[in-house]
């Protein structure tokens, strides 16, 4: 693991030729160059070059552009992004349009990402505009999150799929439908364009050289003129293939993950191999290749960020309302995962390891290069090879806080039985990452998520019907926001509020569904996507954007989120009140709305600043969850059981039937039937200082307001606690776990239910045994830990000297909940959650 | 200048040549593509009459540096890219009037003309931060980030940086590199670029320095014995300047980096290796890697004629000098292209040594004095930098355990000032100006 990009080359350059760790003098020089891009702000379109599809236009010709159907002008609004981006001028600029001599891969991402915003050529008039508004929708809210299938251009090329789009156009007696297909081949065209002005400025710049790079660059060239337009012919075609369609979809607003790539790639590898055009080192270098330009963009200096979001950026189905989140934790989240490894995505009964030699490249270049993007998933069974867990756990040790893992045992079955609807296993097999973890088909499916809050569920099971973080002279007992259910001195035991947190639990499942039914389908008069469309299976069959019931499946997800933070309460109150009667439930509330004393003008029952001290000290000192504690574990368990019955009876419940039924009507297809799915999961991604910020105190003590978990790791130590210490041996975390414990919190069935996924982001020491984060890696992939498992690697020590001295840690990379940062591209309270979450040590260590 | 470098004399060994040879000056003004202060003036590569091959191997296509430096750093206060084409424009002009003036002699006494000079030899050398492009705090206050040459950033970090000196502090706008054969003509161009120019010019550090006849720096070795030049191979060319070849952009053609640091030698440290002279001469040599004497290399073979060249055959054996020796540390020399494809010696960057300076006197009575090592190259990554990191001060290289630069490990050394700057190419014509590029 190496801390900075110094000792990087200095540890790197004194390795003999051939040393697995040493990448090809190609990928050392691009890989030089991009650690220098990343001191520098990178370069941004501006507004005014992306423009308007109406600009520079007479008024007659913006009549006619305003009265052609959105979806077209959405069309050629892709187009006429790739167009400008690859116009000398605009491209310079914007940093668009430039190629490396000695780049095998060409292309450029532009530096959208989920935390700055991203600019578009706009389409709407302004009468569109406003309506659109109204419903909290707008040119920038295409959200990402969706897996796209490559292996579409992979076996037509654009121009297959051009052809085929002209003969469904033709055949097609629907306007919608032609109106459809016209957006597609807009989009398409535009991907052509972009593909051969890229060739044209590789042929260009290899004019200026006289030596290989000439031929490197002309070589590059020939294959941009062949494909995206043609199937690849082999390997480096194929990872250039995709690598440019990613480009694509970046450009035109679709931030978008990669989906399966040693299934895409596997073939043209083989047969390259068989037929001596290609050896192992050789598509190792255009794998690493491949992954540098997925890395271009980084910012390491939070002072270098820009914030071009609009109100409606990333727009949620089912969330109406302003897009405001914690951008500052998603500066350099592109989205951009990998997914390999897992099983075959085939309806055998028995299911086949689908991991491949491009499963150990990737794994290989995830290792190596020390990047944060792409974050590289690998999905793992009872029976994956014992190599790919050895080559999992080394790639893990290089720092690079993944790959992530993914235990197929128990997400593909509930994926495929779980969902309420009919899920083809090939299908449920064929599983992807999207930008963060959650779990989906492939090519096959849209997606999105809302929240449910385990916190918001006890809170207002304690506080009758209202959360606590608002309590104070304002709103006096809290914010209202469920069923007023009885006050916390009428609870007489543990199970009562249990059964009260059910109700409220199901009330916000019932809110979730209620959203998406009500909203489905809004973004299509909008937003819509044809070019993503294009990936995702089904859309051109049924002639409908992915946006409009277009694709193979419809994926919703729930998301349970501060699992951990109400875990730890509910055991406290269960330990403290109903077991040793320490204190009354009434008391515990009012140490709560009073954010354990600091704000003691609250309603309710008087608890002395003594008293609270005191059953705070006696909350903060009980154990955990993630500590392997059954009595702890237990409770998260059962909390999650409550979640997947409660989405289960949300989804048979009659309330919703009358606009499930509407749906149908409206998206049934002969060939296509349109049923809604929803897979439950748990994510704060990295939203778990945004989200901590919502909920009050809670009775694992823990301040309001403060940072819960990520996803359902186990809590982080509140940031009024001291969470490392100085010793004459070093640093000592003061929340040391040993790591076999952590792993058995998260070894039970139910988790299970989890299938969108519920990670468990665990930190662990930089010199933490290999072979025992094999034997971790293995018990996880025999399913006995939970179904996502990631880790951080890094000392207490790093940390604090990555706060002090960041250019000397300008590559310690930490898990955010559903990617990889660089720890010192966050900002501060970020930083310090990290710093906080226990550490996992070998067994033995965590004693004094 | 009318004094010529050497007398006639017979014997190859003398330090006389066998004609006077007239210094060379710099580049007329608007006749290159470089700015003039880089690689002028220079020796010619052809033998001057009169003087055989052998008496000026030494000098041919090497650098020719004038006897003074004025290392000037300001920042900028225009408030739009407009203004700072303005201000470009008259630091251009001005710079260029004064290079373009001739000695006056218009109160001479009757003999002054004897030691007057035909030229000062001025050069004004005028170098681009990355701060103008992108502050610290990544403000694009002209908009022009797109622009920057690739390799300009805030200097890095190294170890031996003496404590409290931070290179985001240091960072500025512009550069100023004023080099002339007598202090007073620097004087004046500093104090016109302080004052005169323009207000919005915020002048924040003013180096002054001079360079010894003999070449040697106060440490008594020489600083750049072994300096790229432009014979018999054009080295100084192929390194210095940046060309179509690099994948800059297009306006930085033509341009070249500048590293400039200025670094305090502790000479109590120096001069008190041992109690005896003789041995402290060893162990100064060990630690720099030559004879102090004849500054010949302490490698067992040397390239000829001169032998100023050290050859390492294998560049972990010590029997060619220590291998933590300042000259193994910063050009190893190695046979093998290293990790990147790219020859040890195509890592080599210009030294424009000027380097002694002094800045009056520590707390317990020491002279503060040392170098203002600048180097100007084509790439700062792939130049001083690799050579920093990756050996000078990569404590694992040549071998592992080899330390630090010995003169930075024994705390001979350590740098107090400094930062990273781009040279444009020279204005074309006099409406032309330095950074033009930028506003088209």
């Amino acid at each position: 693991m190496h801390h900075n990009t110094v000792r990087y080359w200095q540890t790197i350059s004194l390795l003999p030729d051939g040393h697995p760790d040493r990448p090809s003098p190609r990928v050392c020089r691009l890989l030089l160059r991009l650690f220098d891009k990343w001191k520098t702000k990178p370069l941004w379109l501006e507004e005014r070059d992306t423009g308007h599809l109406f600009e520079g236009k007479s008024d007659e010709e913006i009549e006619r552009l305003s009265s052609l159907p959105m979806a077209v002008r959405k069309g050629m609004a892709i187009a006429r992004m790739l167009e400008l981006v690859t116009t000398k001028e605009i491209g310079t600029r914007a940093g668009t349009f430039t190629i490396d001599p000695d780049e095998l891969i060409v292309g450029c991402l532009p530096p959208f990402s989920v935390g700055q915003g991203k600019e578009v050529v706009r389409y709407s008039t302004d009468q569109e505009r406003l309506a659109a508004a109204l419903n909290y929708l707008n040119e920038w809210s295409p959200m990402g999150h969706i897996v796209p299938d490559h292996g579409v251009v992979l076996e037509h090329g654009v121009n297959g799929l051009l052809a085929k789009c002209r003969d469904l156009e033709d055949a097609s007696s629907e306007e919608k439908e032609k109106v459809f297909y016209q957006s597609v081949i807009h989009a398409l065209e535009g991907v052509l364009l972009y593909a051969a002005r890229f060739a044209g400025l590789a042929e260009e710049t290899a004019e200026r050289y006289s030596d290989q790079r000439r031929d490197s660059l002309l070589a590059v060239a020939s294959r941009l003129r062949h494909t995206p337009a043609n199937p690849p012919r082999n390997f480096v075609e194929a990872v250039q293939c995709i690598f440019l369609m990613h480009c694509a979809l970046h450009l035109t607003a679709e931030i978008v993950p990669l989906g399966r790539l040693d299934q895409l790639l596997d073939s043209y590898y083989r047969q390259d191999l068989k037929s001596g055009l290609l050896t192992k080192d050789q598509a190792q270098e255009i794998i690493d290749c491949f992954w540098i330009k997925l890395d271009e963009t980084v910012i390491l200096n939070n002072r270098h960020a820009e914030d071009r979001f609009t109100f409606c950026d990333g727009a949620l189905t089912g969330m109406k309302g302003t897009s405001n989140f914690d951008q500052g934790g998603l500066l350099n989240q592109w989205m951009q995962q990998v997914t390999v490894g897992g099983i075959k995505a085939t309806n055998e009964p028995k299911a086949e390891d689908a991991s491949n030699e491009i499963t150990f490249l990737c794994l290989e270049a995830a290792r190596r290069l020390p990047l944060n993007s792409p974050t590289l998933d690998l999905r793992l069974h009872k029976k994956s090879p014992k190599a790919l867990i050895k080559a999992a756990a080394q790639t893990i040790l290089s720092g690079g806080a993944h790959p992530v893992l993914l235990n197929d045992d128990r997400i593909v079955p509930a994926l495929k039985d779980d969902t309420g609807g009919t899920v083809e296993l090939k299908s449920a097999r064929n599983y992807a990452c999207d930008g963060c973890f959650e779990t989906m088909f492939a090519g096959e499916t849209e997606f999105s998520f809302g929240f449910v809050a385990a916190m918001a569920a006890l809170e207002k099971s304690l506080n009758r019907g209202a959360t606590m973080g608002a309590a104070g002279p304002l709103h006096l007992r809290g914010s209202n926001d469920g069923w007023r259910t009885p006050p916390a001195e009428e609870i007489a035991s543990f199970e009562e509020l249990l059964a009260i947190m059910r109700k409220h639990i199901l009330l916000d499942c019932h809110r979730f569904l209620n959203n998406i039914l009500n909203d489905y389908g809004g973004k299509e008069a909008v937003t819509p996507s044809p070019l993503l469309s294009v990936l995702i299976n089904g859309c051109l069959e049924t002639g409908r954007d992915v946006t409009g019931g277009g694709s193979r499946y419809h994926l919703f997800s729930p998301l349970m989120v501060t699992i951990s933070t109400c875990t730890d309460s509910l055991y406290a109150i269960r330990k403290l009140i109903f077991t040793d009667m320490k204190l009354t439930l009434s008391e515990l509330v009012s140490c709560l709305r009073s954010n354990w004393g600091a704000n003691p003008i609250v309603i309710g029952e008087y608890v002395a600043p003594e008293r609270i001290r005191e059953i705070r000290a006696w909350c903060l000192e009980l154990p955990k969850f993630g500590q392997g504690n059954i009595e702890v574990d237990e409770i998260a368990w059962a909390l999650i059981s409550d979640f997947n019955d409660a989405v289960k009876a949300t989804l048979k419940d009659p309330v919703h039937h009358e606009k499930m039924e509407q749906l149908r009507q409206r998206y049934d297809r002969p060939n296509q039937k349109f049923e809604i799915l929803i897979a439950p999961g748990v994510g704060t991604f990295e939203q778990y200082v945004f989200n901590g910020g919502f909920w009050g105190a809670s009775p694992d003590g823990r301040l309001a307001g403060q940072p819960v978990a990520s996803d359902m790791s186990p809590a982080p130590i509140p940031q009024d606690q001291p969470a490392a210490i100085e010793t004459g041996n070093g640093w000592k975390h003061l929340r040391s776990v040993p790591l076999v414990n952590g792993l058995r919190s998260y070894n039970s069935e139910i988790i299970n239910h989890l299938c969108d996924g519920a990670p468990a982001d665990f930190n662990i020491r930089e010199d933490f045994p290999e072979q025992q984060l094999i034997e971790a890696i293995q018990t996880f992939a025999n399913g006995e830990a939970g179904n996502v498992l990631t880790f951080t690697v890094a000392n207490p020590e790093t940390f604090v000297g990555a706060q002090k001295n960041p250019d000397d840690y300008d590559l310690l990379r930490v898990r955010m909940g559903g990617w990889t940062e660089f720890f010192i591209a966050l900002f501060p309270d970020h930083q310090s959650q990290h710093m906080r979450r226990p550490l996992y040590v070998t067994s033995g260590e965590d004693k004094p | 200048m009318s004094t010529n470098i050497g007398l006639t004399s017979n014997s190859s060994n003398s330090r006389q040549l066998s004609a006077p040879v007239e210094p060379p000056m710099p580049r007329p003004l608007y006749s290159s593509l470089h700015q003039t202060g880089i690689t002028d003036p220079a020796w010619p590569i052809d033998v001057p009459d009169g003087v055989t091959e052998d008496e000026y191997e030494r000098y041919r296509g090497a650098i020719d540096r004038q006897g003074f430096v004025t290392i000037m750093t300001a920042d900028l206060s225009a408030a739009s890219k407009s203004e700072l084409e303005q201000l470009l424009r008259k630091i251009t002009n001005f710079a260029y009037f004064e290079m373009g003036r001739k000695p006056s002699e218009r109160r001479m006494r009757p003999l002054d003309p004897q030691r007057l000079p035909k030229s000062y030899r001025l050069t004004i050398t005028i170098g681009f931060g990355s701060n103008l492009f992108l502050t610290e705090k990544g403000d694009d206050r002209f908009g022009i980030r797109h622009l920057k040459p690739s390799s300009l950033k805030r200097m890095l970090s190294l170890p031996g940086d003496a404590p409290g000196f931070s290179p985001a502090d240091t960072a500025s706008d512009l550069i100023f590199m004023v080099a002339s054969d007598h202090p007073y003509v620097n004087i004046h161009v500093a104090r016109k670029v302080t004052k005169h120019i323009d207000p919005r010019i915020t002048v924040k550090h003013l180096e002054q320095a001079f360079s010894r006849p003999d070449l040697l720096e106060f440490l008594g070795f020489e600083d750049g014995t072994d300096n790229i030049r432009n014979w018999p191979r054009n080295d100084m060319d192929r390194l210095v300047y940046v060309t179509e070849l690099e994948n800059e952009p297009q306006w930085c053609v033509g341009g070249s980096y500048l590293v400039y640091r200025k670094i305090q030698e502790h000479q109590p440290v120096w001069e008190n290796l041992s109690q005896h002279r003789e041995e402290m001469i060893k162990k100064q040599e060990a630690i720099i890697g030559r004879d102090k004497a004849t500054g010949l290399p302490l490698s067992r073979q040397k390239d000829p004629p001169e032998g100023r060249t050290p050859v390492f055959p294998d560049p972990t054996d010590p029997s060619d000098g220590p291998l933590s020796a300042h000259i193994r540390k910063v050009q190893p020399r190695r046979p093998e292209p290293d990790i990147f494809g790219v020859d040890d010696l195509d890592r080599r960057f210009l030294r424009r040594p000027y380097s002694n300076y002094i800045d009056g006197v520590d707390e317990d009575g020491e002279i503060r004095s040392g170098l203002n090592f600048i180097a100007f190259m084509r790439n700062i990554r792939e130049q001083f930098e690799y050579v920093s990191t990756m050996w000078q001060m990569n404590p694992d290289f040549p071998v592992k355990g080899t330390g630090i630069d010995a003169l930075y490990a024994h705390k001979i050394l350590s740098t107090i000032y400094g930062g990273y700057y781009f040279c444009p190419p020279a204005p074309r014509d006099k409406h032309d100006f330095i950074g033009s590029a930028l506003f088209e």
